[in-house]
């Protein structure tokens, strides 16, 4: 093992190709149980694809791991795509391994460790023999049957030509369908053509052809395979293409060849279907009621039409119109909208003036009505903007729970794992930045929280443990929780180790209340393991956990009960993207405090400051909260004014009151990155602008609490502010 | 200014070839998706070379390339394919076809420069 | 060859209109390029072919010094825009200004440089420079002119040099009697990740 640096962008696109192989593998499990001899070819492409494409991208970023192991599987899925191995259900079995032990490599990965490939020698050799199948190639190649040019056979893929093979098997018909497309538009009058195909030929290649058919126009020469005669391709394809001409093919329908058994467990199930194949005319009708029933061509019928509608529609993703979007242009986009805010504002302004210097007549209520509207389009396109980014909880619990899992059979510890309110939505980059800590705590509940089923039984409890992972919606936030019905936290062993380890005075252990034990796990330099496991001795501890929600703007926080179990429970806000804030000036300057964090603010002028140990303190509701002036900690000029407010913020159970002059107003702004090279100035969130175009600074809420609760903890001030 | 096309379907490939080829400077690179994608560049732009993969949805790297050689814009631009070693069938159909080169996946990041250069000329 | 030539006009403008700020943009408190005295001598002085091996610099003054950055470098020159003060930040970074939605940092050049330091006064300028895509602003006295140099007018850094100034000089060029230290804005930009 070692360490590395993975880009972001990779391990994002390796789990998307590995939930991509997931959910085909498992709709290839569904077709072969509900026992079609023949998979979906396009599924078994996919399948290839999305191999190859893994293979790629993890070779070139040095997981040799995923890329010898995705190399045998796309070896064993292009054998099986070219006919030459077929699916059965230990294939299926050693493939979804395989997604599984992916699952953990790209999450190793995204740790920064990178495993070599000998940890995966079973699958590889299960794959190796997987892909043994063997090779039905025809005596006489069935490519020169036919009467198509060489020049358009010699663009043909391997994979296209072995589809022009098994169309000529199964005495399909060949066209040349010939199109002419508008040049700007090509793309989708190709969706279209496919659409009215699907189910009633299968498109082998799509070519351009560089000879112009008409000016601004592209031609296109489509090959397809179909049970359809001429005239019913003729009519079908009406006004899509401007020819349709037959591929002549010499081919006679052939006995299948003679059955040459091997010792290959491939083999027998590939036998069987090339002799399903033999009774040709009665699987096409079967296939396509249009081929025997061509009077009726002006009205589609869904293929497949005995299977019921349903499952037609479900099973051809094509179906689905998605567009994959750079986050980073819904991000330009949100900023133009922040943009148009401050145009909104100055446009009303100049209503208001107008409003007030001329009267409230004439072209000013003209000027107010519009306003208004355009105020309340506005935030249904801010709304909008925010709906696509938002992604449901599903696809990062689903991966939870295989890794839970996983860990669960690696530990011997029996466990189950129960999601709920797995379509709650959050933003999509919460969601990526949340996949890390909520890894570590399905780890830390598997590993720690529940105990060896042995224990467990002794206990009078069920063998398998339990671990309910939920999510669900509370206005602006959204709760995720992480609860197992182990042993629970055993405080006092808590309190030894931090006293141990010198995190925490004999003295002040004293007085630590249960809550504030439990926050001792988040400490850095903490570690309740007696043992350091595969899972949970890397180096990372809970304070990374806290300290990557925090960066989220969320809080954690955990609970207890001996001998019933923990919950770790998340409070994240739903986007970062746009958010409420507090417009303040502090000694002449002013700054934005996001309203996540602020509970309450205070005029301090009936507020009784106290200083205890030097600091300043006020009582806000009994609880006694540190008095914060930004003037020390930013080296401010000036002092602190008669008739200032104070603004009390809370993370966890934190609390501060921030000191600022005067309260200006409310808003919502988008909070820009100050870039890369000033990413690391402590107390900023970033900056955002106003709306007389002045840029200020977002304050850092949790970054500030994180701080002054270090302070507390025995920290030198001035050694932090710097 | 030159002007280099990529076409390639993983968007992480794509973002690291683009991004080795911006390196070497006064480049421009535009970058396709699919076949399809490249289609739609390639009669309004003189691409100085063109980079593709094969193993593409929605018109294959072989079906571009046959393309581009009929294209009179393009009948003599270097293409670079860059593919991986599984595909020796299609790879050298790709070179019957007319590509100047080929690469393979996964390369040293040296590798790909060194070729892009050359075929810059 | 005249019609080379104007190609090569056309081709030279166009580069330059990315230091034009556009007209809706002149509106605003930022002053616009083209209101500045310098641009003449920039618009003169490109209107003829650049060769091979020819670098194209703006030229500046620091304190009582003359600087260059490569023109390919810069991104937009502004008259000195409100800057909102950046707390715990090290003494260079003067601030910070909004350019069309992007937080671009300030830089005083001559604290980087060592250089005595003045109030900002009317000539001064911002060069808000290209910076691999992160705008990174320098705080400059005066935009004298843009200048071309041949590769083999420009020697490599001198040894001796005030300390921290060295690093971010990439070397000296001559012209006429002018000695212009060129900046090497990697490193000046590079200030900030330290």
């Amino acid at each position: 093992m070692s360490k590395v640096s993975v880009s972001p962008e990779f391990i994002a696109e390796a789990q998307e190709i590995v939930d991509a192989l997931n959910r085909d593998l498992i709709a290839v499990d569904q077709e072969t149980r509900d026992g079609n001899q023949d998979v979906d070819p396009d599924r078994i492409n996919n399948l290839f694809r999305s191999a190859h494409s893994l293979k790629g991208i993890s070779g070139m970023f040095g997981l040799e791991a995923v890329s010898s192991l995705s190399h045998d599987m796309e070896n064993l899925l292009d054998g099986m795509r070219l006919g030459k191995v077929s699916m059965d259900a230990k294939v299926l079995d050693v493939l979804f391994s395989c997604v599984d032990r992916f699952g953990v490599l790209i999450d190793e990965a995204a740790h920064g460790i990178v495993s070599d490939p000998s940890g995966s020698e079973t699958l590889h050799k299960q794959l190796e023999e997987a892909a043994t199948g063997t090779s039905d190639e025809e005596k006489v190649d069935l490519l020169d049957t036919i009467d198509l040019d060489k020049d358009i056979l010699s663009v043909f893929t391997e994979y296209e030509e072995h589809r022009l093979r098994e169309n000529i098997k199964r005495n399909k018909n060949l066209f040349t369908l010939r199109a002419s497309l508008d040049l700007a538009t090509f793309d989708e009058a190709l969706a279209a053509l496919d659409e009215i195909l699907q189910g009633k030929a299968e498109v082998i290649s799509k070519l351009p052809s560089a000879d112009e058919v008409e000016p601004g126009n592209l031609g296109f020469d489509i090959i397809v395979g179909s049970p359809l005669n001429e005239d019913e391709m003729e009519k079908l394809t009406k006004g899509h293409v401007l020819l349709v001409v037959p591929i002549g093919c010499t081919h006679e329908v052939i006995p299948p060849p003679p059955d040459v058994p091997t010792a290959n467990t491939a083999n027998t199930a590939n036998t069987a279907n090339t002799e399903s194949v033999a009774p040709q005319s009665g699987q096409d009708t079967g296939e396509s009621p249009a081929a025997t029933d061509g009077k009726d061509g002006g009205k589609q019928e869904p293929p497949k039409s005995g299977g019921g509608g349903g499952g037609g529609g479900g099973e051809r993703p094509r179906a689905v119109q998605t567009v994959r979007v750079d986050i980073r242009r819904l991000d330009r986009l949100m900023n133009l909208v922040g943009e148009l805010t401050l145009t909104k504002m100055s446009v009303q302004g100049i209503s208001e003036r107008l409003k007030q210097d001329f009267g409230f007549t004439g072209l000013a209520v003209d000027l107010h009505k519009e306003s208004r509207i355009f105020e309340r389009r506005l935030a249904e396109l801010q709304a909008g903007i925010m709906e696509v980014r938002m992604v449901p909880l599903d696809n990062l619990f689903e991966r939870m729970v295989r890794i839970g899992r996983h860990i669960g059979r690696d530990l011997g510890k029996v466990v189950r794992i129960e999601v709920s309110g797995a379509h709650t939505e959050l933003d999509k980059l919460i969601v990526e930045d949340l996949a890390d800590p909520l890894m570590h705590l399905i780890r830390n509940a598997v590993d720690h929280g529940l105990e060896m089923p042995e224990q467990r039984l002794a206990e009078g409890k069920p063998e398998e443990g339990t671990i309910k992972l939920s999510a669900m919606a509370q206005g602006n936030h959204v709760i995720v929780a992480i609860a197992d019905d182990g042993n629970g936290i055993n405080t006092e062993r808590v309190l030894e180790r931090a006293i141990n380890r010198n995190l925490v005075s004999e003295e002040r252990a004293e007085e630590m209340s249960k809550r504030d034990i439990y926050n001792l796990l988040f400490t850095p330099g903490f570690s309740t393991v007696e043992q350091v496991t595969e899972y949970s001795g890397r180096g990372v501890g809970m304070d990374v956990v806290k300290t990557n929600i925090a960066e989220l703007s969320g809080i954690i926080d955990v609970d207890s009960a001996i001998g019933k179990g923990t919950t770790f429970t998340v409070t994240l806000p739903i986007t970062l993207a746009i958010i409420p804030a507090l417009v303040v000036s502090i000694s002449g300057q002013v700054y934005a405090l996001p309203l996540n964090n602020v509970l309450e603010t205070i005029s301090l002028v009936d507020i009784v400051i106290k200083t205890i140990e030097g600091r300043e303190v006020i009582s806000v509701r009994g609880t006694t909260v540190p008095l914060v002036d930004l003037r020390e900690i930013f080296y401010l000029e000036g002092t602190r004014p008669e008739g200032a407010f104070c603004v009390v913020a809370g993370v966890g159970e934190n609390r501060m009151a921030l000191v600022v002059d005067e309260l200006i107003g409310q808003q919502d702004i988008v909070i820009k990155s100050l870039g890369r090279r000033l990413r690391n100035i402590p107390g900023i969130a970033g900056a955002t602008e106003l709306g007389d175009q002045k840029t200020i600074l977002v304050i850092d809420m949790v970054g500030l609490l994180t701080e002054l609760t270090k302070l507390d903890d025995g920290g030198d001030r001035t050694k932090v502010a710097v | 200014m030159r002007k280099v096309l990529v076409v390639e379907d993983s968007p992480a490939m794509r973002e690291l070839i683009g991004s080795l080829v911006d390196e070497l400077g006064d480049i421009q690179v535009t970058e396709a998706e699919n076949g399809l994608d490249a289609l739609h560049l390639l009669p309004n732009e003189n691409f100085d070379l063109i980079l593709t993969d094969i193993n593409m949805p929605n018109l294959n790297g072989l079906e571009l390339i046959a393309f581009i050689r009929k294209n009179q814009n393009h009948s003599e631009t270097p293409i670079l394919v860059v593919t991986t070693e599984a595909a020796v069938a299609d790879r050298d159909k790709a070179s019957a076809l007319g590509a100047t080169a080929y690469l393979i996946k996964p390369f040293e990041h040296s590798e790909l420069i060194e070729k892009v250069k050359r075929l810059l000329g | 060859m005249s019609a080379e030539q104007d190609h090569e006009n056309l081709t030279l403008d166009d580069g330059l209109t990315d230091f034009f700020v556009t007209a809706d943009e002149r509106q605003t408190s930022r002053a616009s390029y083209l209101a500045d005295p310098a641009f003449s001598s920039v618009a003169l002085t490109s209107s003829t072919v650049v060769g091979e091996g020819t670098v194209e610099l703006l030229a500046f003054w620091v304190s009582n010094e003359e600087y260059a950055v490569d023109i390919r470098e810069i991104h937009e020159i502004m008259k000195v825009p409100e800057l909102t003060e950046v707390p715990r930040a090290p003494a260079f970074l003067i601030g910070l200004i909004s350019l069309r939605g992007t937080v671009v940092p300030i830089l005083d050049l001559r604290l980087i440089l060592g250089l005595s330091v003045t109030d900002v006064s009317r000539s001064s300028r911002v060069l808000v420079l290209r910076a691999g895509g992160e705008p990174v602003g320098i705080l400059v006295d005066r935009v004298t002119s843009v200048v071309r140099l041949e590769q083999g007018a420009i020697s490599n850094r001198p040894k001796a040099m005030r300390l921290g100034a060295a690093e971010v000089i990439d070397g000296v060029g001559r012209i006429d009697d002018r000695v212009l230290i060129i900046l090497d804005t990697k490193a000046v930009v590079g200030v900030l990740e330290k």
